[in-house]
């Protein structure tokens, strides 16, 4: 998700002093690609020395301290980019991502609105506020959010893929199927794409292949912790002492009710076998497995927890 | 999984939006949605709501409404706790009075198959149905807040308080309307 840089509108030095703080800022840019945050930071440093009201500068900064997971400096540089050009939709973006992230949903929403005021035509700023409503729960406005982004960027693998993270929040397993296939097929390296086909293939009862894709997914992005967690619950999925319960959880899942609908349809079973006198053998056959099935799921979690301390996960 | 944005130029964009003929509050997708103040950093140790189904299972309305409203407080809904505690009381006074009145009514039975097994089953399925109700609202709010990255309450400590609590108030109540309700039986 980019957007084009206009390094002559953002600096306050004439163009001679701008060249070599725009090389800096370019040099810091590459390092941020490459996941250097170090690297990053001590250039933006020496070009904030030379100009501290530079708005891309500050933006770059806010970049490398998200890169860092240092939130308030990030936000203290977004911020101060913001004051400095309140109708920069990147800067305004750069807010809300940051507020997003430390669960400010609804300042994140106010600073995406503000943005696409100015810009209404950016792909990404309509995948943000996309992340904003899928992330607080409003999964039908950010299906039409990420489709509005698209439209603007068909070839644009993330939104793809977070059409289909909406889908599998949604029960949707075909859709979300097919809208990872199309991320993949526009980026096959992307870690996005491979996490929304694991989640999809989880969802559609393979977890042995959705093993696999997040497993694909972590070998693109090693370093992602939540990504590592994912996999390591598909991974649970797949040890023998849990399948029962995975597939169970699915099936289950899809009742209005679930396990309460469960426990009713029994209590009801057992209400009217005694009322009609339904022979002790026939009530002990589905009552028997009801309560070994309640048995089973109070005990999987700590089954599969002693299963995986006895043979850890290895990627 | 969120986006990280890059740096753009806002002369482009406003150009952009004035060659489409676009403003952002023509379009119903970018009215705004939520509250302007929901922060999820606010939110204080709040309970899976689908966990608190097992208190209103066992610790029947009573005990499953206190941890309800209890938990709206912890989702930021201080207004929606007054609510559900106001509810809880007169739920549950009106199931143990009924259970109470009845049990008077037609004497307590002594053989295996009890109403009072019935009844107990109706307020259980009372507080299903009311803790349903509840969870409903609640989940999107806390989905909202693990979606930021944070955990949940623990529930037990408080979750067993509930549940003896529940019990003790809900036997209590419909032994005092039975007793009442026998002392002034000719």
């Amino acid at each position: 998700v980019s957007g084009p840089r206009a390094d002559d509108e953002l600096g306050h030095d004439g163009p001679a002093a701008a060249r070599p703080l725009a090389a800096m800022l370019d040099r810091a840019e590459r390092w941020i690609e490459a996941q250097r945050y170090e690297q990053a930071a001590s250039e933006l440093e020496r070009a904030l020395a030379m100009d501290p009201d530079h708005v891309r500068a500050r933006l770059l900064f806010a970049r490398v301290e998200i890169g860092r997971e240092s939130w308030p400096e990030a936000e203290t540089h977004a911020a101060r980019a913001v004051a400095l050009a309140p109708d920069h939709p990147g800067a305004l973006g750069m807010l809300a991502a940051i507020a997003l992230r430390q669960g400010r949903y609804g300042e994140a929403e106010e600073r995406v609105l503000a943005a696409l005021r100015v810009d209404p035509e950016a792909a990404w700023l309509y995948e943000l506020y996309g992340d904003v409503m899928r992330l607080a729960g409003h999964q039908d406005k950010a299906r039409r959010l990420y489709e509005r982004g698209l439209a603007l960027a068909p070839e644009d693998s993330d939104l793809h893929a977070k059409l289909a993270l909406v889908a599998v929040a949604q029960n949707r397993v075909r859709d979300a199927s097919e809208r990872a296939g199309a991320s993949l097929a526009h980026g096959a390296e992307a870690s996005l794409g491979h996490t929304a086909a694991g989640l999809a293939l989880l969802r559609g009862g393979r977890p042995f292949a959705a093993r696999a894709a997040l497993r694909e997914a972590l070998r693109l992005q090693p370093e992602d912790a939540d990504l590592a967690e994912l996999w390591r619950d598909s991974d649970r999925c797949c040890r023998f002492v849990y399948l029962p319960m995975y597939y169970f959880s699915l099936v289950i899942g899809r009742l209005p009710g679930q396990f309460w609908t469960l426990w009713g349809a029994f209590v009801l079973f057992v209400a009217v076998s005694r009322s009609v006198g339904l022979p002790g053998k026939v009530v002990a056959m589905v009552a028997i497995p009801y309560l070994a099935l309640v048995v089973y799921t109070w005990i999987a979690d700590p089954l599969v927890n002693l299963w995986l301390e006895l043979r850890p996960a290895r990627l | 999984l969120l986006v990280v944005p890059r740096v753009g130029s806002p002369r482009r964009a406003r150009s952009a939006a004035r060659f489409f003929g676009m403003t952002a509050s023509d379009d119903d997708l970018l009215r705004p949605t939520l509250s302007k103040g929901l922060d999820v950093g606010a939110f204080r140790d709040p309970w899976n709501p689908g966990s608190l189904m097992w208190i209103a299972f066992f610790g029947l309305v009573f005990g499953g409404g206190l941890l309800f409203a209890e938990n709206a407080r912890r989702l930021g809904r201080p207004e929606e706790r007054q609510r559900i505690l106001i509810g809880t009381i007169v739920i549950t006074l009106a199931t143990s009075v009924a259970v109470g009145l009845w049990l008077a009514s037609s004497g307590v039975p002594t053989q295996e198959r009890s109403p009072v097994r019935r009844w107990r089953l109706a307020v259980i399925a009372v507080a299903l149905v009311l803790g349903a109700w509840l969870r409903r609202r609640q989940v999107p709010l806390f989905e909202a807040y693990q979606n930021a990255g944070r955990k949940p309450g623990r529930l037990w400590p408080m979750g067993l308080l509930a549940v003896v609590l529940g019990l003790a108030v809900h036997i209590g109540l419909s032994a005092l309307v039975y007793a009442i309700a026998k002392a002034g039986a000719p």
